[in-house]
């Protein structure tokens, strides 16, 4: 796919042109360093750029605005990839060559700069009401990860392994950041984002690459030049042994996480032999190791998750399972990692787990979500392409993922058990 | 084969009928690598009773979704995931309550993928050792479904919805419906209804239609499945009441949840088949509940919600809608919503913009791989023929159809499940 990058002094836009879909999607990315005390704060920030903007100046009529687009989909968010925290503006649109209207494509860009440039603020304060709202939403978001055991019991565990750790932070932040956040503090976090973030526009879609750029210089004007250097890679201290934390809950199924420290990893380790070392491990389904161990010859669970954090250079295992098995589940893990140290898989495995990962990427090639995510690595971070990658799988050997697999070192199991009455 | 032109997108579906009866769809992409195949059996969790040759079985609950499993099991110790990981492609099967679905996901050898899907499917190999020891992991897989709250809360709001269905059971079974599963069960289920002539198998992507017509015909030219006995689904018709109109659960939320369905007895509606009344439901209730009401306005700044959410299903004898809403106040959104749901409007503005949306979106259809493939498969459970003209539908549909309908829904039952924290 031809892609293109356009400098704009205090942005950049970077257009990745396709014929492949018919929609067209946009990100405007914001990147600071992640800081405890900013993640929070931002979400809020991100919610409230979503909720309304001085044109319209409510949910309700943000929603009849993008029905008029001809149903448009925007989405405004924080997130957290390892040191960066990023605050995302995305849309969604239907191809203009489709659409009969000729300016829809500036309403679409209008749009999403108004979402960036004019929000709903008069004097200095975003509205009352739209903040009591998205105040509420936050906390809601908070309380719903205590809903979910896996979410809960996957959070707790990276606060076992290190609460001052980056990779432990909520994007969303604790109930107590949320509300401690007032008016006056969310308008000057406004102003440091316009101010101080680095800035990039992406866009993927077959639209005509010089206006798409032309009007995005007309309505997104700013002069703050930033280029915030970040380590995005998170750097988890390594522990001697595992660190076991158990705790109760009320839910009726008990939940097993352990984590792993990638000690070192080189850059194709990242890009590439750590996601086939995982397929063979654990993420490739019912022929992987702990799939084969966990499940289908001891009947533990139904599913188990190998999970590659990796910005946070972290492995994290975890399964749903009854909290009399646990101990033995855990011996099959570390039965199923020593295996990939020692060497004991064989080729066929390995050139299994090539065919696999082909598939994958070949379907993303299919996905603008991921054409996007890929290009937005490649220039953030310098990462392959997704045809650097095809191309290196090949070049991958049973040596380097035993070499790979021994920079996997224990770090935390957490037990979140089931209600005691239930196992009664 | 048979060409479906789909009006207005410039695409075309191939339909193909074996003489065994099994009907094959394909769609041709190749603007992408990627290839699904599907393989659908009309057989599904809610399917437990019925009846073949003037004899009648019952199975457990859960039986549909216990043989999807088992049906990966090849002979000599391997499995079907095997074959296909060798492949580089990717194997997976779902259960819902009228349909148990396998698919495969490769972006070359298609030959191959294809041939193996219909070995492992339509070839049995279950063995009382395969039944026991794929209990357990079941039995933790509907534990899991039961470890979230929102899922007893559905369990519980379908239990009081449904007085004859089976939809009021989870497709799972419960754990203790699935121990009791037999491999005499799975067998019957299998001999009965496993029949090319009760499948659908639709091939999506990057291929060429009569290559994939040629390569069906040739792995079926020397196979007989003998003859299809079309087993009777032994059934009650679903009244319009219901079980219990209000239910309370004590659970691990953190804040209390509604959930609130309305069962609209479609007899009165029968003036517009189940396609227009999909679409026509879908817009009303837009209109009255979704993001550009009003009413989702004013509960959500009056802070009585925190977010509301509706589904409207078009059931054989229902229309059932759907709320999902996070509030403080349960009893006065229940009251709100209800009142609502007695006085909805369709205004001709909003409709129109609504329309508009869908028509809109049907030049979004036929570029994935699997979203058509998906289309495809729902077009022919629901209406048993691929959907040709969305568009024209869309089109046809003015205000006063809205209104007309508004008319029709104005009996109906409602039962409603309040989650709240443990205490």
């Amino acid at each position: 796919m031809e892609h293109q990058k356009y400098d704009c002094k205090s942005y950049n836009i970077h257009v990745v042109k396709t014929n492949r879909f018919k929609t067209t999607k946009i990100e405007a990315i914001f990147r600071l360093p992640v800081e405890k005390d900013n993640l929070a704060i931002y979400s809020f920030l991100a919610e409230m750029l979503g909720y309304s903007t001085k044109k319209y100046p409510s949910k309700r009529s943000i929603a009849i605005k993008l029905e008029n687009m001809y149903n448009a989909y925007r989405h405004v968010y924080a997130n957290k990839v390892g040191n960066c925290l990023n605050l995302v503006f995305a849309m969604d649109f239907i191809n203009p060559e489709f659409i009969e209207e000729k300016n829809y494509l500036e309403e679409i860009i209008t749009f999403l700069c108004e979402m960036i440039t004019k929000p709903n603020i008069s004097s200095q304060e975003f509205d009352i009401n739209d903040f009591e709202l998205v105040k509420n939403n936050i906390l809601l978001d908070i309380d719903s990860i205590e809903e979910n055991a896996e979410k809960k019991a996957i959070n707790n565990a990276l606060k076992s392994m290190d609460s001052k750790s980056v990779s432990s932070y909520n994007i969303l932040g604790t109930k107590d950041d949320a509300n401690k956040i007032t008016m006056s503090k969310l308008y000057d976090c406004y102003l440091y984002l316009i101010n101080n973030a680095t800035i990039d526009f992406f866009i993927v879609g077959n639209t005509n690459t010089d206006n798409i750029v032309k009007l995005i210089k007309k309505h997104f004007v700013n002069h703050r030049i930033r280029n915030n250097k970040i380590d995005y890679y998170i750097d988890n201290k390594l522990k001697k042994h595992f660190e076991l934390t158990k705790e109760e809950s009320s839910f009726t199924q008990s939940q097993l996480v352990m984590i792993y420290n990638l000690d070192n990893l080189t850059k194709d380790e990242k890009e590439i032999t750590f996601h086939l070392l995982n397929y063979i491990l654990g993420s490739g389904g019912l022929t992987s190791k702990l799939y084969r161990y966990i499940r289908e010859e001891n009947n533990y669970c139904y599913c188990v998750s190998s999970m590659y954090f990796k910005y946070d250079n972290l492995l994290c295992i975890a399964s749903s399972l009854s909290i009399e098995n646990i101990d033995n589940a855990i011996k099959l893990v570390k039965k199923a990692i020593k295996e990939m140290q020692k060497g004991e898989f064989s080729e066929e495995e390995l050139n299994d787990a090539k065919r696999s990962l082909l598939l994958s990427l070949n379907v993303n090639k299919n996905n603008p979500n991921a054409v996007l995510a890929n290009y937005e690595f490649e220039y953030f971070l310098g990462n392959y392409s997704i045809e650097k990658k095809i191309e290196l799988l090949e070049t991958i050997t049973k040596e380097d993922i035993v070499k790979l697999a021994k920079k996997i070192k224990e770090n935390t199991i957490y037990v979140l058990s089931e209600a005691t009455n239930e196992r009664n | 084969m048979k060409e479906i032109k789909i009006k207005g997108v410039n695409e075309v579906v191939y339909e193909h009928t074996l003489k065994n009866g099994l009907k094959v769809y394909i769609w041709k992409y190749n603007l992408s690598e990627e290839i699904n195949i599907s393989l659908t059996v009309k057989y599904g969790s809610i399917h437990t009773h019925f009846k073949v040759d003037n004899s009648e079985y019952s199975v457990p609950n859960g039986t549909a979704h216990f043989l999807e499993h088992i049906k990966f099991n090849e002979a000599n110790n391997v499995t079907a995931h095997d074959y296909f990981y060798k492949l580089g492609s990717y194997v997976n099967a779902y259960t819902t309550y009228d349909h148990t679905t396998y698919e495969v996901m490769c972006s070359n050898q298609v030959k191959d993928n294809l041939e193996h899907l219909l070995y492992f499917v339509l070839n049995p190999y279950f063995t009382k050792g395969l039944i026991q020891k794929e209990k357990p992991i079941i039995v933790e897989e509907a534990k899991m479904t039961l470890n979230n709250p929102y899922n007893i809360g559905y369990n519980a709001l379908q239990n009081n919805l449904y007085i004859e269905s089976n939809k009021r059971f989870l497709v799972t079974g419960m754990p203790e419906e699935i121990r009791k599963i037999t491999i005499e069960d799975v067998t019957n289920v299998f001999n009965n209804y496993y029949h090319p002539k009760n499948m659908v198998l639709i091939v999506t992507g990057n291929v060429n239609p009569y290559e994939v017509e040629k390569i069906v015909n040739e792995y079926f030219s020397d196979k007989d499945f003998g003859k299809y006995h079309n087993p009777q689904i032994i059934s009650n018709k679903e009244p319009n009441d219901v079980v219990k109109k209000h239910d309370e659960i004590s659970t691990v939320v953190t804040k209390e949840k509604l959930l609130k369905s309305f069962k609209i007895p479609k007899k009165n509606l029968k003036v517009y088949s189940d396609l227009y009344l999909r679409v026509l439901f879908t817009i009303v209730m837009d209109i009255n509940f979704g993001s550009t009401s009003l009413f989702k306005e004013e509960i959500i700044t009056n802070k009585l919600v925190d977010d509301i959410y509706y589904l409207v299903n078009v059931e054989d004898d229902h229309v059932i809608i759907t709320f999902e809403v996070s509030s403080s106040y349960p009893n006065e959104i229940s009251n709100k919503i209800e009142e609502k749901m007695g006085h909805l409007e369709c205004d001709e503005d909003e409709f129109v913009r609504k329309n508009r949306v869908l028509i809109a979106s049907t030049i979004l259809d036929y570029e994935d791989a699997v979203d058509v493939n998906n289309d495809i498969r729902a077009s022919i459970l629901k209406y048993n023929k691929v959907i040709d003209n969305m568009r024209d539908v869309f089109t046809k549909l003015t205000c006063e159809d809205g209104k007309k309908i508004i008319k029709l829904i104005k009996k109906y039952q409602s039962v409603e499940v309040v989650l709240k924290p443990n205490k």
